[in-house]
């Protein structure tokens, strides 16, 4: 256990900063609002009203804004938000942090790889998004200019991402492997380095983390194996290969029962003795809609919990920016509701926010 | 010292104008492009603007690095050079592949050598590995009902594996772990041979066929040594093939660093043109510039771009109100270190007064008010020119220390004061000490100076902004100030006794006025200058009007707290120096005095330094800035020369 006047003062800090930016996030009310609007550039005039998103869409012009560019300028919110955060951090609690924004650089490592493999996209439209999105440390600029997968390796040479992705590069070059393997091997990356660092964190602030980053982990790993046997003709020992090199709450032995599963009533019985149980809603689901809501509200409860636990420290920063990102998900799942006019109130069904039938109770 | 005025430009021209257009802005350094999503309103023109976003140099650029990365060297420094008008794109493009043709034929070449290394390496491992069990390789190779796999594959996969093959017909040996790589042997019976090629294949094992490593040392009688004699070949081969990089680099080293800034100086124009329009064979390029560069802008495009057009506009009259105009600072030499002072608080919006100047002059009174010592001050001044020379602080850190210092010494001179002795030196003033009543007076005449000179500045932005019913009416504004200053007026002759050249019952009448004028300065804005204003604000103005009125009180209160550091510091030194003294009786008391002396006087600096430090910040930031200032604005941050170099340099080293 570690405790100094000063690290308390950056728990202290952040903790505060978090509950404050807290109070920005959009209420249940904002959300219905957003559900009625009827165009894009009408979420985009909303949300540029909106005290949370105000200064992030500041220089998007709502009469103009497209959707994929309105989901971009979103999806770099939580990463604004973290970096605000940064600078009051320092030891553990800043590679935690810096673990937790990587998420979302490798995000659009792989959405370089898809565009790379399928040839779709306009790169430059690509290059514009990365230029909005802050705490960039790839060099996405090599990344973009690569012709073939190789090229792209060679760009990635000195990060920590080079030695994962050399053998499935190297299989998609060669026309061995598709896609996926290189998709694996950047989640597990990414995934195994936020565990790792929460587990450096100093005793007093990694319980709360660790509950969040841990079930991250296990329902990742979870998740990953009902979709082994339900979609893909996949061996048992391959499927348990490819799973996370982290393991929390959910052990080995656990893991290789469920991969044993000879179906879903099999898997959903053994599921059920876990803290996860309730994790995936009714099994076996109906639908996989239904079953994603029920895993990120899942989430998004644990996060609730953990920042209403105790006094504002580190926990409340993380919680927070859980909380954003499950929110900023939400918007991207609206926009999209609204420009391909889905159904609104079967739409709100399926957010991580429980704004139906109730919503939660609001709290600050 | 000012926000310095910004104008939008747009220069529009034919494309075999626009390299050399973009080129002068790029060495101008002072352009900072304009999305023309943001200037074209209209929509119709908007869509026949086709943006190009592209950097066709980037490619080159990289490609060129690599000639210094592939000869194990730094990435040179590029210099800004004049480029000809005849190289051209295509011409950039040959130039680059020729040098890196080459280059690239001998990393295609190093590259067939590695991979024949690495099964040379292979097959020496595995004959090692397998002596040292006792096993035949001519065995493992031959046998009928097994499948062998033999390979290489990381420790992190390596424990899947071992986790993952519990259950499976499949039994992994592990030969040992050299580097980041675990060698293994794997076995499984025919039928599951396909099975366990997939279950190898998804930890990403790579595989070294037995009968090639058998045909690779079967020539030999001493396969070992055979071994080990072509792998110390190859890699003088390889060694050879990265030395000819170098050769070949020290050969050219001129004609390449020349190559390499010409097509640097070529991205970062390109880098300019960024986000530009083309209309047919036309360019349209937009950025703000400060305007003073206008004139040699437009003679630059006169003279060397004639078929171009200029098109200038301010602020207010583009069409989306929402552009934020960036904020460019410009101030004395001195002033510019106190201008991150601000920015730490934020930066000045575009048209909003830049109170670094300000800042300036009361940061180091306030700091010398409080930590008035010649020998503290010289100390800290030794120690931020120190820190600044070994670069641990940013140099406009170090001048905000430095200034602060001097002026520590200053008043140091003024109180008398060195390593807080009273009396070695003559008071020039007065000594903290024995003129306590005349200190805590001091400090807050100095308060209520900066009120008032934060009222003031209020006025003129209200002015500025056209909000007459706020510079007039408001708590802040002259009705503020009024009431402020009467109120001064009135203690100030209560508490030193004398006669105001005014009759009490006219400052009372005068401070009821005013009070009233801020009670009702949203209905004297709307009858006397007719101003629109948002219905239902009565209630909030009333408490406007009591925060006015507190924070009159408490922001001129706080500045007591100049005083009080002042008394804190002297306090301090004596603490010190008393226990200097109570040590001094002790065996081996000099050398303990002597210790307690520095060790206190350390104390002092570091830590009443760094709070008198905050102490300083917070008067700015509270009591003075929030009369005034709002801030949050975008800084200026125009087209650098070396903007993408850091990122090609950290690639290299990598």
């Amino acid at each position: 256990m570690s405790f100094s006047p000063l690290s308390a003062g950056e728990c202290t800090t952040v903790g505060a900063k978090a509950r404050v930016l807290y109070g920005r996030l959009l209420s249940d009310m904002d959300y219905w609002e957003i559900l009625q609007c009827d165009t894009v550039p009408e979420i985009a005039d909303y949300l540029q009203r909106a005290e949370g998103y105000r200064e992030d869409l500041s220089t998007l012009i709502a009469a103009n804004a497209h959707r994929a560019e309105l989901e971009d300028r979103l999806r770099a919110v939580p990463v604004r938000r973290a970096k605000a955060f940064m600078s009051y951090l320092s030891g553990p609690r800043r590679d935690f942090l810096r673990a937790w924004v990587e998420r979302f650089q490798a995000e659009q490592l792989k959405r370089v790889l898809r565009w790379l493999l399928s040839g779709h996209g306009n790169r430059e439209e690509m290059r514009a998004r990365l230029q909005e999105m802050p705490l960039i440390t790839l060099s996405f600029d090599a990344l973009l200019s690569s012709r073939t997968f190789g090229e792209a390796l060679e760009s990635l040479k000195g990060t920590a991402y080079y030695a994962p992705l050399k053998e499935p590069l190297k299989g998609l070059s060669e026309g061995r492997m598709n896609l996926f393997p290189a998709e694996m091997a950047i989640d597990a990356l990414i995934i195994a380095s936020l565990y790792r660092t929460t587990l450096r964190l100093p005793l007093l602030e990694r319980h709360y983390v660790l509950e969040l980053v841990g079930g991250l982990v296990d329902l990742l790993n979870i998740y990953w194996l009902y979709r082994a046997l339900r979609f893909y003709s996949m061996g048992k020992e391959e499927a348990l290969n490819r799973l996370l090199p982290v393991r929390h709450k959910a052990r080995f032995s656990l893991l290789r029962s469920l991969s044993h599963a000879k179906d879903l009533d099999e898997f959903w019985s053994l599921l059920k003795e876990t803290p996860y149980a309730t994790a995936f809603g009714d099994f076996p689901p109906q639908d996989e809609l239904v079953l994603e809501r029920s895993l990120k509200r899942f989430f998004y409860r644990s996060a609730l919990r953990a920042f209403r636990s105790g006094s504002p420290s580190f926990h409340t920063m993380v919680a927070y920016l859980m909380l954003l990102e499950f929110e900023v998900m939400d918007l991207v799942t609206i926009v999209e509701d609204v420009r391909y006019g889905y159904d609104r109130r079967m739409g709100a069904l399926f957010l991580a926010r429980p704004i139906i039938p109730e919503g939660v109770v609001s709290w600050q | 010292m000012a926000v310095v005025k910004m104008l939008a430009v747009t220069l529009v021209g034919p494309k075999d104008e626009m390299e050399y257009v973009a080129s002068q802005m790029v060495l101008m350094g002072g352009f900072q492009p304009l999305s023309l999503d943001l200037l074209l309103e209209d929509r119709n023109l908007r869509s026949r603007v086709r943006t190009v976003t592209e950097n066709p140099y980037d490619e080159l650029l990289m490609k060129l690095a690599h000639v210094w990365q592939t000869a194990g060297e730094v990435i040179p420094e590029a210099v800004p050079l004049p480029v000809p008008q005849d190289f051209t794109l295509e011409k950039a493009r040959f130039e680059v592949s020729r040098v890196s043709g080459r280059l690239e034929l001998w990393a295609k070449r190093r590259i067939a050598l590695e991979e024949e290394l690495e099964a040379l390496e292979a097959a020496d491992l595995c004959v090692q590995a397998l002596e040292s069990r006792g096993m035949s390789l001519e065995e493992l190779a031959s046998v009928e009902h097994l499948t062998v796999f033999f390979g290489k594959l990381s420790e992190e996969n390596y424990k899947r594996l071992e986790e993952s093959s519990q259950d499976v017909p499949l039994l992994v040996i592990k030969l040992g772990t050299w580097g980041q790589e675990t060698w293994v042997l794997a076995f499984t019976i025919r039928s599951y041979a396909d099975e366990a090629e997939k279950l190898l294949n998804s930890v990403y094992f790579k595989r070294f066929s037995l009968s090639d490593v058998l045909r690779l040392i079967s020539s030999s009688n001493k396969p070992s040594e055979s071994l080990e004699k072509r792998i110390e070949n190859l890699k003088r081969a390889i060694d050879g093939l990265a030395s000819a990089a170098k050769a070949y680099l020290d050969k050219n080293r001129e004609e390449l660093e020349r190559l390499f800034s010409l097509v640097y100086t070529m991205q970062r124009i390109y880098d300019l043109c960024r986000g530009r329009g083309e209309v047919g064979d036309m360019y349209v390029l937009s950025g703000w510039i400060p305007e003073d560069l206008l004139d040699h802008v437009r003679k630059m495009v006169e003279e060397k771009a004639p078929k171009s057009a200029i098109l200038v506009e301010e602020s207010k009259s583009l069409p989306y109100q929402g552009v934020r105009v960036p904020t460019f600072l410009r101030n004395l030499p001195l002033v510019r270190a106190f201008q991150d002072v601000v920015a730490m608080y934020s930066l000045p919006a575009y048209g909003e007064i830049d109170p670094s100047f300000f800042v300036a002059v009361s940061f180091c009174l306030f700091f010398g008010f409080m930590f008035g010592d010649v020998g503290h001050g010289l100390i800290l001044l030794l120690a931020a020119q120190l820190m600044q020379k070994r670069r641990m602080i940013r140099r406009s850190l170090a001048i905000v220390l430095k200034s602060a210092a001097a002026t520590s010494v200053f008043f140091g001179f003024l109180y008398g004061s060195l390593f807080g002795v009273e009396g070695i030196l003559p008071a020039l003033w007065l000594s903290p000490m024995e003129n306590m009543g005349n200190l805590l007076a001091i400090s807050v005449g100095i308060g209520v100076v900066m009120v008032t000179l934060g009222m003031v500045l209020n006025i003129i932005s209200a002015f500025r902004r056209r909000d007459f019913g706020g510079m007039l009416f408001d708590g802040r504004g002259l009705a503020g100030l009024v009431f402020y200053l009467t109120c001064a007026a009135a203690i100030y002759a209560s508490f030193s006794g004398k006669d105001l050249p005014i009759p009490r019952w006219i400052l009372w009448a005068l401070i009821a006025l005013m009070l009233a004028v801020m009670l009702l300065r949203d209905v004297l804005a709307r009858y006397l200058l007719k101003e629109r204003l948002a219905p239902g604000k009565g209630v909030l103005n009333a408490f406007e009007v009591f925060h006015n009125l507190l924070s009159f009180l408490s922001n001129t209160i706080s500045f007591l707290r100049l005083a009080a550091f002042a008394l804190n510091h002297v306090g301090l030194s004596l603490a010190v120096l008393m226990l200097s003294h109570m040590v001094h009786a002790l065996p081996g008391g000099l050398f303990f005095g002597v210790l307690v002396l520095v060790a206190g006087n350390a104390v002092i600096i570091a830590l009443e330094g760094l709070i008198v430090f905050i102490q300083t910040l917070r008067l700015e930031y509270y009591e003075f800035f929030g009369k005034f200032y709002k801030g949050g604005g975008s800084a200026f941050r125009p087209v650098q020369w070396r903007k993408d170099l850091k990122a090609l340099r950290s690639r290299s080293n990598a």
